[in-house]
């Protein structure tokens, strides 16, 4: 039986052919590693195993004794009585090593099993924010579920390639011995066993990675039909639906004839191979038996058994090799998880980060995710303890980046330094980092679990009377309130019962509860409406009065009462001050701010559409339900490259904008004012 | 191919694609088994052929005896060589009959699935919001994909071994039969007795399958979640939480699949065939002695029991399969025959959506919930007025727009357009004449062409580009590289939110809804696209019914009739300036709004309270 293979997400790799950068050599020995602690259930296994192997083999033997002694002489049947119940004991005997072996075994895969994949989980939870960024959840996923489950799938493979081995060796050596003739005959079978074995993984390898291929694409309409089910009802497209699943469902019965046809070729012929090879015996051996008359009737029906007992361990050894590959495919890449160095990690000397000063110094800062292509330029600037810091600029400007990744030390910068108070966060603990730190993520992510439990998420020690009261504060306990179960109520999904409004006010409660020294709100407040927003910002002002606060936000109320205000524009800060200071500079604040903040409200904008920079495209948010990227994977990886690469071209286009044109713009933008 | 839209009914409207599901299958086994109906000439085909195969095959192995015996008495004879040459042409058809089967049975099974596979989703699609709401749509998806695998797992290659192992056991009963009464009696009572202790052990390991089934998907949930979630799981330096709820379900699968392991283990059915093979060659040896049996006749009872005896372990696992296809055709079955709150009213009547609408004390609470979200509201629309709808969040505003849609009836009251109550149309009527722009616009991965012509498939490129360019997005569009035919979202580019809305009024603007719901709660976004937006949705506000949930001033200022909502509650209904006279809750909220030009009292460009 194979274990953990078959289910779950992720199974799409193993058609694909893999690539390994170690050898078996290095593999098994960092297998070893982990079989080590298993030293001797692995022995015991094997050993009954051993025996199970050994009795299969004597079985057949016992049957032969008999058809020699009832041939032609005149044996009483009390004689042979002990004959029976040896036969009796042997194969009742063999189905008990049998059993224990793969009892012993199975305990010992389980066990191992859930130790790599706690290994696993924890070192890929605390790998690099790049390397998890960069892939999608679901192919992490499957390095934690799918591919455990295919070397778990290996080891027990490994030890009943072990019991075939030794059937067919002895199964050999016993043809050997009853007639050399007829074990050079069922020789033969090995390499037709091969042959078809052969056919069946390179063809089946084909077949299946295009059937998956087209389920892949019935999943992944059927789940986004499934996703955007409102719409299509909204809109009474059920029909089209339906028909652009049933063509792709058609798609996927075609491939799936074919792998009926590889079917049809290989398990019929499997048989027909091993009634041919037990009626060439029979042949041969009354062929034999016309020239020298040496093969009993009992050899001849020791061979045809043996001759079975022979060929169904090939053909196994033969399909195992595949799963095999794949299991150290699998192996590889755990491997790699295993020997990643981290990117950041805490100094040999870090110390918890003082609670004296909350003050902030960002020093020459110049980062980039991928070579090269700056995001951030020299960014200098500092902020007092208890500042609040709005921080404004466009999409792609690069706040988010700036406050979110680098403050927090998701990623470490390579020119350049934060520190706060006098400590360079590079010298800190991460985790004390980040427990000074509290963080609204500009996506709202919501746990599976009550909306209790997401508000205690940062806050564990915290009441539920706390949780009350900060709700209350900022006005979320109303609609908690109007919740089915109130506090109770489940997230599900990522909390599709609530409008993303809901979504972010509790994540902004999450991280209030937390009760952060420093706080960085990004775009925190961007789903609320302007009444729920004033009542958060005024919580946030009153919870914070003393601490550090950074606002990434675009409306005027939040930004025009901050003690300092961050312009960024393109990776660059451009200006930084107070609002009065910024107007007086009469610079790109201030532009900003005649022309849209003041107008955020009442009044006809009078800036032509047409006028406005070309948009840019923005950073993938994520929106599917976990589950849902599971199933819709397997088809999705090609989709990667393709996204990145219009992005490129996209970027591209962009980039003609020169320097100059947005000076136009700015220009003509005040022209207009003048005009009026 | 199955199914069943495309039909009308007499009333111009799509049939009742689960009514008619109900009526053809009446139940989760007559769906099971309705494969077989489907497609009779392939599956009966299979049937005669495995048959034929079957018997050859236990033939040739039966002929063994026969060969030895003639080998015994007359030597290398032409008997023999004639025998031996009878065993080849048996197994060379029996070889070819396994083929063709299997082809045929493949196929015949592969459009089962494909067919159920349809059926499913098409009667699921036809579910109302009552069922998503309420049913994960992850689970629905694995049920679609992979519980329907299952189905056809079930039928092959399951059935099909099954049908093959009852054909040798009872095939190889008769030949026993022939040689000697006893054993073969004793063959067929105790592969009865071996089938029924099968099942009983399949039904024993199949829920241990099904717990690990879902312990994987668990697994995969929770570690999928914290991958996605990574920011907020680091930002609150809780790893040590996250790899202890995953260390959880990780024990829970290792204990489960000890417990599976255990029961595979000593798989006692075995015994059974153990005994009595080993009882058949002593009893074989006496009938020998007896003189009764040739040698030949007992080699070849010693050989078909040993080919039987390899059905052993063929044989649960297939039962297993067979169980598990049946209860996932159950699960399925049961989702298909969701009782639906919502129907279709039989005589469906239509209405005129250009006039007055008109809640009448409307009530309602989610289905499979009891907490009254919207309680006791009523109120009326004139013919192409502006309303604008405004509250906290939660305050149910969303809500009015989802029943104006029909997506849920009221629990108590009737909306009336312009006298004729909401739940007697048709709710394709509904939907034909109301749009809505939601709030988290979902847009299909599919190109910007065919997402906003969605609701209007024949509409042409100069239609398109001119909604795009009326929702203020042709610009951007036309600057990508690959245009209209860009594939957004999963498998393409993703576009900001505000992009998204906008492709979604243009998606709007080609429906031409005669009422249009517009459910805007973002107000905060940076200038170029706040800029845009504005535009986008005058355009689409014109001419026709509009309610719009919103934040904007100059929107609520524009408005015929405001409705301020309150924890599912009216607090008042009037214009801006009556509800800046007399609402208290109005007046606090338009403070909070970021005004300028003096149309309110107070100035608030400090925002500071
Ligand atoms: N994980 C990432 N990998 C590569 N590039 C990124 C990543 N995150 C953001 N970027 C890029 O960095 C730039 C700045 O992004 P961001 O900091 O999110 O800007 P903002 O928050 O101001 O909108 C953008 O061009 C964006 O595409
Ligand atoms: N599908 C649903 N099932 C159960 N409750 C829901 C569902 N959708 C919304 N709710 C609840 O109904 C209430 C009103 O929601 P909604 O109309 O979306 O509010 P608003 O749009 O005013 O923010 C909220 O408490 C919300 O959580
Ligand atoms: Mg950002
Ligand atoms: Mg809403």
């Amino acid at each position: 039986m194979v274990h953990g293979s078959g289910r779950g997400p992720g199974r799409a790799f193993d058609t694909i052919k893999y690539k390994r950068a170690r050898s078996t050599k290095v593999l098994v020995s960092s297998l070893w590693k982990y079989l080590k602690r298993y030293i001797w259930p692995i022995i015991y296994s094997t050993g009954f195993i051993l025996l199970y192997s050994l009795t299969s083999l004597v079985t057949p033997f016992i049957a032969k004794l008999g058809i020699d002694k009832v041939t032609g002489t005149s044996e009483t049947f009390s004689a042979l009585i002990p004959l029976t119940i040896l036969f009796l004991a042997l194969t009742a005997l063999g189905w008990v090593f049998h059993s224990i072996s793969v009892r012993i075994m199975s305990k010992m895969n389980s066990k191992m099993l859930h130790e790599v994949r706690m290994d696993l989980y924890e070192k890929l939870s605390f790998s690099d924010m790049s390397y998890l960024k960069n892939e999608q959840s679901g192919n992490i996923t499957a390095r934690v579920t799918a591919d455990t489950g295919e070397l778990a799938t290996g080891v027990q493979l490994s030890t009943s390639i072990l019991s075939q081995v030794l059937l067919i060796i002895g199964s050999f050596i016993l043809l050997v011995t009853t007639n050399w003739i007829i074990a050079l005959i069922s020789l033969a079978a090995i390499p037709v066993a091969f042959l078809i074995a052969g056919v069946l993984s390179y063809f089946g390898r084909r077949i299946i990675l295009r059937v998956r291929r087209a389920f892949g694409f019935v999943s992944g309409k059927m789940a986004e039909g499934l996703s955007g089910i409102a719409v299509a009802k909204s809109f009474n497209r059920e029909e089209e639906l339906s028909t652009e699943l049933r063509e792709l469902n058609q798609k996927h019965y075609n491939y799936s004839k074919q792998f009926g046809m590889l079917m049809m070729f290989v398990m019929p012929s499997v048989s027909a191979l091993s009634y041919l090879l037990f009626t060439m015996i029979v042949y041969v051996s009354g062929w034999i038996n016309k020239t020298t008359n040496v093969l009993s009737l009992g050899d001849i029906y020791l061979s045809v058994n043996l001759s079975q007992q022979f060929l169904f361990p090939i053909i196994m050894l033969a399909m195992s090799f595949p799963q095999l590959e794949s299991a150290f495919g699998a192996m590889d890449r755990i491997i790699d998880i295993f020997e990643a160095k981290r990117a950041v990690s805490d100094v040999h000397d870090a110390v918890n980060i003082q609670t004296t000063d909350d003050s902030v110094h960002f020093k020459n800062i110049s980062f980039a995710y991928e070579e090269d292509n700056y995001v951030l330029k020299d960014i200098i600037f500092s902020v007092n303890p208890g500042e609040l810091v709005a921080v404004v600029g466009h999409t792609g400007a690069g706040k988010t980046t700036l406050f979110s990744s680098l403050l927090t030390r998701f990623y470490d910068i390579e020119e350049g330094t934060i520190s706060i108070g006098n400590q360079d966060i590079k010298s800190v603990t991460q985790s004390s980092l980040r427990q000074a730190i509290g963080l609204v993520t500009q996506e709202p992510f919501l746990f599976t679990g009550t909306v209790m439990e997401n508000i205690l998420y940062g806050a564990p020690n915290a009441t539920k009377e706390d949780v009350k009261e900060i709700c209350k504060k900022i006005n979320a306990d109303e609609f908690i309130d109007a919740l089915p179960n109130g506090y109770d109520t489940l997230v599900v999904e990522g909390g599709k019962k609530l409008s993303s409004g809901q979504r972010q006010i509790i994540t902004i409660a999450r991280t209030m509860l937390a009760d952060p020294r420093i706080l960085v709100l990004d775009e925190a407040t961007s789903r609320l409406d302007a009444y729920t927003e004033s009542l958060v910002q005024a919580a946030q002002r009153e919870l914070f009065k003393e601490r550090t606060t950074f606002v990434i936000a675009h409306r005027l109320s939040t930004i025009s009462d901050a003690e300092k205000i961050v312009v960024l524009d393109h990776g660059k800060l451009v200006e930084i001050g107070s609002h009065k200071e910024l107007m007086d500079l009469d610079g790109i604040y201030a532009d900003l701010y005649k022309t849209y903040y003041v107008h955020q409200g009442l009044a006809e904008i009078d800036v032509d559409v047409e006028d406005l920079e070309p948009e840019e495209l923005e950073e993938p948010a994520k929106n599917v339900s976990p589950q849902m990227i599971g199933m819709i994977k397997g088809d999705h990886m090609s989709g990667k490259n393709e996204s990145s690469l219009n992005k490129e071209e996209t970027r591209k286009h962009l980039e003609k904008m020169s320097p100059e044109d947005k000076q136009k713009f700015m220009k003509r933008m005040k022209e207009q004012k003048k005009l009026k | 191919m199955a199914v069943i839209t495309d039909k009308k009914t007499t009333s111009g409207y799509n049939v009742d694609i689960q009514y008619e599901l109900l009526k053809k299958y009446k139940s989760a086994n007559g769906w099971f088994w309705s494969a077989f109906k489907r497609y009779p000439l392939m599956y009966l085909f299979g049937i005669i052929v495995f048959g034929a195969s079957t018997y050859l095959a236990t033939k040739t192995t039966a002929l063994i005896g026969e060969a030895l015996d003639y080998l015994l008495v007359e030597g290398f004879s032409t008997n023999f060589n004639k025998t031996i040459g009878l065993m080849i042409i048996y197994v060379i058809i029996s070889w070819a009959c396994l083929s063709s089967g299997a082809y045929v049975w493949s196929i015949a099974s592969f459009r089962v699935q494909r067919d159920m596979r349809q059926e499913f989703y098409e009667v699921i699609q036809d579910h109302s919001m009552a069922f998503f709401d309420v049913n994960d749509s992850g689970v629905i998806l694995s049920m679609g994909m992979n519980e329907i695998n299952q189905i056809r797992m079930a039928i092959h290659p399951s059935i099909r071994m099954l049908m093959t192992s009852i054909f040798s056991i009872v095939i190889t009963t008769v030949f026993l039969w022939q040689y000697d009464f006893i054993i073969g009696v004793t063959v067929a009572v105790s592969f009865v007795v071996y089938l029924i202790i099968a099942w009983i052990y399949a039904s024993k390991v199949g829920p241990i399958r099904r717990k690990l089934a879902k312990d994987l998907a668990d697994l995969s949930a929770t570690s999928q979640e914290m991958f996605r979630g990574i920011d907020v799981v680091r930002s609150f330096d809780n790893h040590n939480k996250e790899i202890n709820k995953f260390g959880y379900i990780s024990n829970e699968y290792a204990l489960d699949m000890k417990k599976e392991g255990y029961l595979s283990a000593f798989y006692w059915p075995a015994l059974i065939t153990i005994v009595f093979t080993a009882a058949s060659f002593g009893y074989g040896i006496w009938l020998v002695i007896e003189g009764s049996f040739s040698i030949g006749i007992f080699i070849s009872v010693l050989a078909l029991l040993m080919a039987l005896s390899r059905q052993n372990f063929m044989i649960p696992m297939r039962l297993i399969m067979l169980q598990a296809g049946l209860q996932n055709s159950k699960r399925l079955w049961d989702s298909m025959a969701f009782k639906d709150p919502l129907t279709q009213p039989e005589k469906p009547v239509e209405s005129e959506w250009n006039k007055k609408i008109s809640f009448n004390n409307i009530s309602f609470a989610y289905p499979s919930t009891d907490k009254k979200v919207l309680d006791n509201l009523s109120f009326q629309i004139q013919a192409g007025a502006r309303v604008a709808l405004i509250g906290g969040p939660g305050s149910g505003k969303s809500t009015i727009l989802k029943l104006l849609l029909r997506l849920y009836d009221p629990t108590e009251g009737d909306i009336l357009i312009n006298g004729v109550s909401m739940s007697s149309m048709h709710t394709s009527h509904v939907r034909s004449n109301v749009t809505m722009v939601e709030q988290d616009i979902f847009l299909f991965s599919d190109t910007l062409k065919a997402n906003i012509s969605f609701a209007k498939r024949d509409a042409t490129d100069e239609e398109i580009s001119k909604a795009a360019e009326r929702a203020q997005i042709s610009q951007f569009i036309e600057s990508l590289p690959n245009q209209y035919d860009t594939v957004i979202g999963e498998r393409g580019v993703t576009l900001s939110g505000g992009q998204r809305q906008r492709v979604a009024i243009a998606r709007a603007l080609l429906s031409n809804p005669k009422l249009l719901l517009l459910d805007d709660s973002t107000s905060a976004v940076d200038i170029k696209t706040e800029l845009r937006l504005r535009k986008a949705m005058d355009e689409l506000m014109k001419d026709r019914t509009s309610i719009v949930v919103t934040q904007r001033l100059t929107t609520l200022v524009a408005a015929d009739m405001i409705i301020l909502m309150k924890k599912g509650r009216i607090v008042d209904i009037g214009s801006h300036t009556e509800l800046l006279e007399r609402c208290q809750d109005y007046q606090f909220m338009c403070q909070h709004l970021p005004i300028t030009n003096g149309s309110v009292a107070s100035n608030d460009v400090g925002g500071r309270n």
